[in-house]
């Protein structure tokens, strides 16, 4: 009786650490908040379904990304995946201390990013998601996909390559068009 | 702050959407709900399984293992045996051939069973040499003109194409491992033979292009593109490297100009 008192406990404290991560790692693949709280839900669940039959795990953390991510991916398969807009999916907080121009600038680099994120391909979107939204290590992304340590660190070391060309022609545009306003603006002068 | 650093904090950024709270205590109360209808139950469970594994382990002690040695051994004869027959006989095999896929599963064997990353690379080139050959030997002009001749040489065109683009998939991926580990003059080198390559394959279909019909003249067209696609692609790679270097080096003399 303890021990079953002891698991829930953990259980209970494993979804007050994680599920907000889980939630916004889910919001990130699927692109759509209802289903996203609907995953997540369902993502404890099996996973107590899992744990209430003694099984032991390593890591609650690597289990529940494997479980989402397995959810994730049955949700695709039983449907065409959607093109990702991120775009849509969060409004950003502003910060409210931000000059206008910052703000302008940073609102235009989350929104870029977004974009570039979504246009990569599924395996790179969802391994940067893992490194640098979910912050989680190499070794807990290998634990997670089952994909080898070298091949997830080819895999984002592409996805970033292609997403820091795209930012880099992205500043390029931006920076012709102030030196072209700025050369109008002279000129009017 | 560098491009890199500067892509790694906007996709930090992401991480400030919002999340909905009250979504996360209703989620919880249902959970706690589930648990208590479905509570833990695992020390029940556990005394199951350690039934089954002893009549496993004693199963296991009579059926399987008494043989075991025996019959490993002799599979691995007539593995020894049949084996080295044939991949001897497939040596001079053509693509297209009976024995070509043995030919091709030693050359596979023969790249797996080599550790040093450099052999590896050599032999995967060597294997793409021995492919262009075949290809050329295929696409002789008169080859493939006896009525059921072309099907067989379109067929081996493809059986060839398709392990030299599994060789040169392979090396990009070395070549990417490399560039993540910084050793750029290795990829370099690697992209340098890739687009060689790319050359050697064209001339080799030179005296095909534009004959012949059907499935001949597609398998020789898709034969051509997929050495354009290798040549562009290993050019887009070397013009990166060449402008990355270019613009470390113009950093450190700029360094060095602004020190005098």
């Amino acid at each position: 009786m303890e021990q079953n008192n002891i698991a829930e406990k953990e259980f209970i404290a494993a979804y007050d650490q994680f599920s907000k991560d889980i939630l916004r790692h889910i919001y990130y693949r699927v692109n759509d908040n209802a289903l996203a709280e609907e995953m997540l839900q369902e993502t404890f669940l099996r996973t107590w379904q899992y744990l209430r039959k003694g099984k032991k795990v390593d890591s609650f953390k690597s289990l529940l990304y494997r479980v989402a991510g397995n959810m994730v991916i049955d949700h695709y398969r039983t449907k065409k995946p959607p093109s990702v807009d991120l775009e849509e999916a969060f409004n950003l907080p502003d910060e409210g201390n931000d000059r206008l121009e910052d703000k302008i600038d940073r609102d235009m680099d989350l929104k870029m990013i977004k974009k570039y994120l979504s246009e990569l391909a599924d395996d790179q979107r969802q391994m940067i998601i893992y490194k640098y939204l979910d912050q989680l290590s190499i070794k807990e992304i290998a634990d997670i996909t089952g994909k080898t340590m070298t091949n997830i660190y080819v895999i984002i070391h592409r996805g970033m390559k292609t997403l820091k060309n795209k930012v880099k022609e992205q500043y390029d545009q931006r920076e012709k068009i102030k030196i072209n306003a700025r050369e109008s603006s002279e000129l009017s002068d | 702050m560098t491009s890199e650093k500067r892509l790694k904090l906007m996709l930090e950024n992401l991480r400030s959407c919002p999340i909905n709270e009250d979504c996360l205590t209703d989620a919880r109360q249902v959970l706690m709900d589930y648990m208590k209808a479905y509570p833990y139950e695992g020390s029940a469970t556990k005394r199951n399984a350690e039934r089954r594994s002893y009549w496993q382990d004693i199963k296991d002690l009579f059926v399987v293992q008494r043989f075991a040695p025996a019959y490993t051994f002799a599979m691995l004869v007539i593995f020894i045996f049949s084996g080295a027959g044939t991949i001897f006989a497939s040596k001079a095999s053509l693509p297209g051939d009976l024995l070509y896929p043995v030919k091709i599963q030693g050359d596979n064997f023969n790249i797996s069973m080599t550790r040093n990353e450099d052999e590896k690379f050599s032999l995967r080139e060597k294997v793409i040499d021995a492919r262009i050959n075949e290809i050329s030997a295929l696409a002789k002009p008169g080859q493939g003109e006896k009525s059921g001749d072309a099907e067989k040489t379109a067929r081996g065109i493809s059986q060839a194409m398709e392990n030299i683009n599994s060789q040169v998939n392979a090396i990009r991926t070395k070549a990417d491992e490399f560039e993540a580990r910084g050793e750029d003059v290795k990829c370099v080198e690697m992209y340098n033979k890739l687009r060689k390559d790319s050359w050697a394959l064209k001339a080799a279909l030179e005296d095909r292009m534009g004959e012949g019909s059907g499935k001949l003249k597609s398998e020789v067209l898709k034969a051509l593109n997929a050495a354009e696609r290798i040549e562009r692609e290993a050019d887009e790679e070397l013009g990166y490297y060449s402008s990355k270097h270019s613009s470390k080096i113009a950093a450190t003399l700029a360094q060095w100009s602004a020190i005098k």
